[in-house]
């Protein structure tokens, strides 16, 4: 697969390499102003998968994102337009916005500007870990209760169900 | 006047609204308040049941923009809807009345519902001179205030005015204008900044104390924090642009029909923090940013001080949608260092969620 075929072609080390190679353009454009830290890099985070999305966080040295990039066959909103997704940690409002070839993409801040941070590693290691408990799965407990709530009742919009009741 | 014992829900019945169209009016203002359908709910009940506010709106230095901005809530029967919701005892912009009649409306309030009412404030009041530069029905605006404070249950201060000051009290501030919690000191003060403030923004906050009878929750400003707890840049649909680097160099270049980040042309948006880029203006229409200027940053204490309104900023001690207001004040120049990682990564995906709302799940997923 070529580097310009859509971003949601693209296998994880590829999208992630696309992804890098956005961010290090702009980082030329950014470099100079007050809101850019020279102590921080461009680094994108190994890509996680999640329903019919990739999710990957974006470390710069002028902010940190969560982006979401939409399997084959998705058509995202136009560029600007609020895109609510349903992720486990809770609901997150990505911002829709396009490459400089037109792929669109889903970007939720996290940082903004890194100031903050005094290294590279910090912020990568920070960036880890909002992408692990933005997408952390429910424990065990947790989904079995999911499941108990699943009955016919509650499926029906019947209000509470006899177990809930007894509670 | 109206009657306390009124209820909202009997207002508008009477003056022809539909049932149909106060529960759109309900579902509307708990979305804005951030809260879901069973927020609509709770609200519907306490309007139909509790009886209405009274509501004293006083106007020291100030240009109207907030009257002006509340009238135009979004809702079609927003004049209606918003006038009715609350018994606007006493308004010498809006009421009927005027000179001693408009008054002696005042006292009669202030004594009927003693402890009992609202008092909203519009602009604030210049000290210079024993107050003499601001004068309502022949005495010191600063006199009055204090007076109807004084039985008041708890105080909203609408807009930058009476907020922090604004443009009266920027330098040199001949008349020594001071925000109203620099004279009142005994009563909560609800801090509805913005220049004005949006209208959503207003009949939320009053809507608020009716359904639930308390306050809402407040910043360390004083601030309802389900309206001002993020920033502009945060949620702006403009803020792709300033994460790849793209920004208006000039007033009406390439970038600028492009849409591009408004950064370096002054935008305030990222020391800013109101609902602007969420709620939006106009039923939710656009907002400055949207109609290509930048946040001026009129929600904030002492924006007029701050430089032009076409500076760039130069220092933004901010930390992403990780920090609420009350946050940036305590980190300061703080860092992040290694070993709390998980802990800062923690709270900024905390502030970066809401809570699971079914009706508003996209079909892509």
């Amino acid at each position: 697969m070529n580097a310009d075929a859509p971003l949601s072609d693209l296998n994880d080390e590829k999208l992630v390499g696309r992804l890098e190679g956005f961010w290090r353009a702009a980082d030329g454009r950014m470099s100079g102003l007050p809101v850019h830290n020279p102590a921080l890099a461009v680094m994108v985070t190994p890509v996680r998968r999640f329903g019919r999305f990739r999710f990957a966080a974006v470390v710069t040295p002028w902010c940190m994102n969560v982006v979401a990039i939409p399997d084959p066959g998705i058509k995202l909103p136009p560029d600007g337009v609020t895109l609510r997704l349903e992720l486990p940690a809770g609901d997150v409002d990505f911002v829709v916005a396009s490459m400089d070839d037109g792929d669109r993409y889903g970007t939720a801040s996290l940082f903004s500007p890194m100031d903050e941070f005094d290294d590279q590693m910090t912020a990568e290691e920070v960036a880890l870990a909002a992408l692990d408990e933005l997408l952390r799965e429910a424990d065990p407990s947790e989904v079995e209760s999911l499941a108990v709530s699943l009955d016919r009742r509650r499926l029906l919009g019947l209000g509470r169900s006899p177990s809930e009741a007894d509670r | 006047m109206g009657s306390a014992t009124e209820t909202f829900y009997d207002v508008i019945r009477r003056q022809g609204i539909t049932r149909r169209s106060f529960v759109k009016f309900c579902n509307l203002t708990a979305a804005s308040l951030g809260l879901g359908s069973v927020a609509a709910s709770q609200m519907a009940h306490a309007l139909e049941t509790k009886p209405r506010i009274p509501v004293i709106w006083m106007h020291g230095l100030e240009c109207t923009c907030c009257s002006e901005s509340f009238i135009r809530s979004a809702h079609p029967l927003a004049k209606d809807v918003v006038l009715s919701m609350v018994s606007l005892d006493y308004d010498d912009t809006l009421m009927a009345a005027a000179g001693h009649q408009a008054e002696a409306i005042l006292q009669e309030t202030r004594e009927k519902y003693k402890g009992g009412y609202i008092l909203a404030v519009e602009g604030n009041p210049p000290l210079n001179e024993d107050g003499m530069y601001c004068i309502d029905g022949g005495r010191p605006f600063v006199e009055k205030l204090k007076e109807m404070a004084e039985d008041a249950m708890a105080v909203i201060a609408w807009g930058a005015c009476a907020s922090w000051g604004c443009v009266q009290a920027a330098k040199p501030n001949p008349t020594q204008a001071v925000p109203i919690d620099k004279v009142i000191r005994d009563k909560p003060i609800i801090k509805v900044p913005g220049c004005p403030p949006i209208a959503e923004v207003m009949t939320g906050v009053i809507s608020y104390i009716l359904t639930f009878g308390k306050m809402p929750e407040l910043d360390r400003q004083g601030r309802p924090k389900m309206f001002y707890s993020q920033r502009i840049h945060d949620k702006c649909y403009r803020r792709p642009h300033f994460d790849a680097g793209q920004f208006v160099e000039s007033w009406d270049d390439e970038s600028a029909r492009k849409g591009y980040c408004l950064y370096k042309v002054g935008c305030k948006g990222p020391t800013t923090y109101n609902a602007c880029s969420t709620v939006r203006w106009n039923g939710g229409v656009s907002f400055p940013i949207q109609s290509g200027h930048g946040c001026i940053g009129c929600s904030e204490e002492g924006f007029w001080d701050k430089g032009t309104f076409y500076d760039r900023l130069t220092t933004i001690r901010q930390f992403g949608v990780e920090a609420t207001a009350d946050q940036i004040g305590l980190l300061a120049a703080g860092a992040v260092v290694g070993g709390v990682a998980v802990h800062t990564a923690a709270t900024a995906v905390k502030r970066l969620t809401s809570k699971h709302d079914p009706h508003r799940r996209n079909e892509q997923q």
